[in-house]
């Protein structure tokens, strides 16, 4: 044949081809359904958590304040009392007493439980969240 | 009137006490290494040191710097001999540049303190600092560099 589009792919060869690519990726999106792959060690570890969201804001050690108070002995600790260290008028104002349940909350979203609150750090991830909060309760007050 | 250091100078701003440090730095002092990236301590952007430490200027009050030393990219160095600034060339880090100075005043304070970092260090100090143009690999490169060649 000597039509102008001899050789060019045909409506046939372009459905062939598609059906031919769509087939690989249905099989691994059918094999990663299959395998759960667990998370890394290194997202339940509460120390490496802190370091990386919290530390260059919080330090845990007593009398350094940086943008936000030091959380040394922060469990049981009345919000917004620390001497030398900056807050909001919400956060002063707040009555919040710290332990786990209390920081649970905050965590998952500061301002919304401390409308007007600096702290602008959420962890939405609840097991990230449980491991630093675990982290600051193991930590002995100095 | 609030008296601190600039840059290893003493100066005396006139602001309201609740003026965010990046404001001063950068309306003030017409320091405009010092970048507004979220205002809201989420992005880096702003990192400059005070009395060393890496501070988010943007949530640091005029009044929380009076009477210490506050650091900006500017004061680095006066002529980009600093370590991870040549690191930074050397490696050619930069793309848009916006969070750069930010970067590099996260990383300085880490290699103030930890003069040889593990890269998993680096990556855990560097979290809070993030870029959009994606230069990561190069920051961390860097940083490697810096520490190595001092």
């Amino acid at each position: 044949m000597s039509t102008p589009f001899h050789g060019m792919p045909g409506l046939q060869d372009a459905q062939d081809e598609g059906r031919r690519r769509a087939l690989p990726a249905i099989l691994l999106a059918i094999l990663s359904l299959l395998c759960h792959l667990p998370a890394a060690a290194q997202d339940i570890d509460g120390a490496r958590l802190f370091q990386q969201r919290c530390a260059t804001c919080h330090s845990m050690e007593a009398g350094q304040n940086k943008a936000g108070p030091h959380l040394s002995g922060l469990i049981g600790r009345a919000a917004g009392t620390v001497e030398g260290a900056t807050y909001s008028d919400a956060m002063r104002s707040s009555g919040i007493t710290w332990d786990s349940q209390s920081l649970e909350a905050f965590l998952t979203a500061p301002g919304r439980m401390v409308r007007g609150t600096r702290m602008t750090v959420a962890i939405p991830n609840a097991g990230q969240r449980a491991a630093i909060i675990q982290y600051l309760e193991g930590q002995p007050a100095n | 009137m609030t008296a601190f250091t600039m840059n290893g100078r003493a100066i005396d701003v006139v602001a309201e006490p609740d003026t965010p440090l990046l404001w001063v730095i950068r309306e003030h002092l017409k320091l405009t290494g010092t970048k507004f990236g979220c205002g809201i301590a989420q992005c880096g952007a702003c990192t400059v040191h005070v009395d060393g430490e890496p501070t988010r200027s943007c949530q640091t009050f005029l009044q929380d710097v009076a009477g210490r030393e506050v650091t900006t990219i500017e004061g680095l160095s006066g002529d980009s001999s600093h370590p991870l600034q040549k690191a930074w060339i050397a490696e050619q880090v930069p793309q848009c540049g916006y969070c750069q100075s930010g970067q590099i005043m996260q990383a300085a304070a880490l290699l103030a303190t930890t003069p040889n970092p593990t890269r998993e260090q680096i990556i855990d100090h560097m979290d809070g600092n993030i870029c959009r143009c994606g230069t990561y690999v190069r920051i961390i490169s860097a940083i490697q560099r810096a520490a190595s060649e001092g």
